[in-house]
């Protein structure tokens, strides 16, 4: 499960979080997250490599918002279909 | 006396164009001036850059982090200005060498076909005749092995635009990132694959990779619209992270020095995949065995049902 994947823009931060965690499960480690920018479109783009290491979950709240954990990523996409910027945390 | 005359003819012919025309490959640039060509700026002697790497080491040893970076920069630049200067040259060889080894190839074909039309007895006609064809057979089986069939220039093309990104990519860490986040040792590596995109090999795997590159992502847009991750519930992802923590805990079990919790945790395994549908041989090795847990984490990542199934086998199980 490595590679560039689509992921839904109408996710709420907590469906995405889950989405990403449960991904990040299957030996990978999220490495990058964006808008896909293909015409008419208004979903995100997750990027994940190869990793071994378990990873603890994956929280994400509004920019500047406080969280436990380590942040992450800082970038905007889609959230309830609203481009959104975000923190990502790894718990 | 007379056929002999043509056929040493006919052979002198051809050396003069093979002479002539392979004599091109001197002209295919002006003459370097003494300033760019002399190793004066590039020439790093070993001596030099074994000091140059101790000094670096020294100051990463003393924490004085701004001193090593610029060491490490100037070791990395004068590395890459010596692969920037071997490659210029191997460029103009490779043209000039195949180009020039292409026309006397065509030159000698010719020449062949010429004498085997003047020349009168049937037997040398013969020889003629089956040397050029076995000439164009063995200069085509040498194209297709070394070159893949693949123009100098799609070549050289690959090769420099392979080059470019690796050296942009090396000049951009050079110049952002301290020696902790790039060490030497980093911008080593990043130097050997930036010699090596100037090589043939790489140009013509470049060039495959690329096609396939291609084709995957025709094909990724073409599966994109059902490919999307598909979206998982905070409960949903704390089973995967359920199913995963308890593949580390067998895993270290199994690979453990205890042998009792070894032959335990192998159980588990065999009692987790069974219950989850899998049908693990009897005979299964503990690889084997972690291999078909790992195969159905992977399946449960895309499929509800697997990862409610698997879930509940783990749970069954009560791993501590």
């Amino acid at each position: 499960m490595v590679g560039t994947l689509p992921v839904s823009g109408s996710l709420t931060m907590e469906g995405l979080a889950a989405t990403l965690t449960k991904y990040e499960q299957d030996f990978a480690q999220l490495t990058a997250l964006s808008v896909d920018t293909a015409a008419g479109s208004q979903g995100n783009l997750a990027t994940f490599i190869n990793q071994d290491i378990q990873l603890g979950a994956l929280a994400i709240v509004a920019s500047g918002a406080s969280s436990e954990g380590t942040k992450i990523l800082s970038p905007t996409v889609y959230i309830e279909s609203k481009q959104t910027k975000i923190d990502v945390y790894r718990l | 006396m007379q056929q002999f005359n043509v056929s040493r003819s006919a052979i002198f012919a051809i050396l003069l164009c093979v002479l002539v025309l392979t004599g091109c490959m001197y002209t295919m640039g002006p003459r370097m001036p003494r300033e760019l060509s002399a190793p004066a700026i590039s020439s790093y002697s070993t001596n030099q850059f074994n000091t140059d790497v101790a000094a670096y080491r020294d100051d990463v040893k003393s924490g004085d982090l701004t001193a090593a970076k610029t060491v490490r920069n100037q070791i990395a630049y004068r590395v890459m200005t010596g692969i920037e200067s071997g490659y210029g040259r191997f460029e103009m060889h490779l043209t000039t060498t195949r180009a020039g080894a292409q026309t006397g190839s065509d030159a000698l074909q010719l020449g062949l076909t010429a004498a085997t039309s003047v020349v009168g007895t049937s037997d040398v006609k013969d020889i003629l005749s089956a040397t050029s064809t076995a000439f164009h057979g063995t200069w085509t089986s040498l194209d297709k092995n070394y070159f893949q069939d693949k123009t100098t220039e799609a070549i050289v093309s690959q090769m420099r635009a392979t080059r470019k990104t690796k050296q942009a990519q090396i000049i951009t860490s050079l110049a952002t990132r301290d020696v902790a986040s790039y060490p030497l040792e980093a911008a080593w590596i990043d130097l050997v694959d930036f010699y090596y995109a100037g090589t043939v090999p790489s140009a013509l795997v470049e060039i495959a990779s690329d096609a396939g590159t291609k084709a995957d992502t025709a094909t990724k847009d073409l599966n994109k619209a059902v490919a999307d991750l598909t979206p998982a519930t905070p409960a949903q992802a704390k089973q995967s992270i359920g199913n995963r923590t308890a593949y580390e805990k067998l895993k270290s079990a199994v690979n453990g020095t205890d042998p009792q919790q070894s032959a335990k945790a192998l159980q588990t395994l065999r009692q987790i995949l069974t219950a989850a549908g899998y049908a693990p041989k009897a005979d299964a090795s503990a690889t084997e065995l972690l291999g078909l847990f790992r195969q159905a984490i992977d399946e449960a990542t895309n499929d509800d049902s697997k990862l409610a199934t698997l879930s509940a086998a783990v749970a069954a199980a009560n791993i501590d």
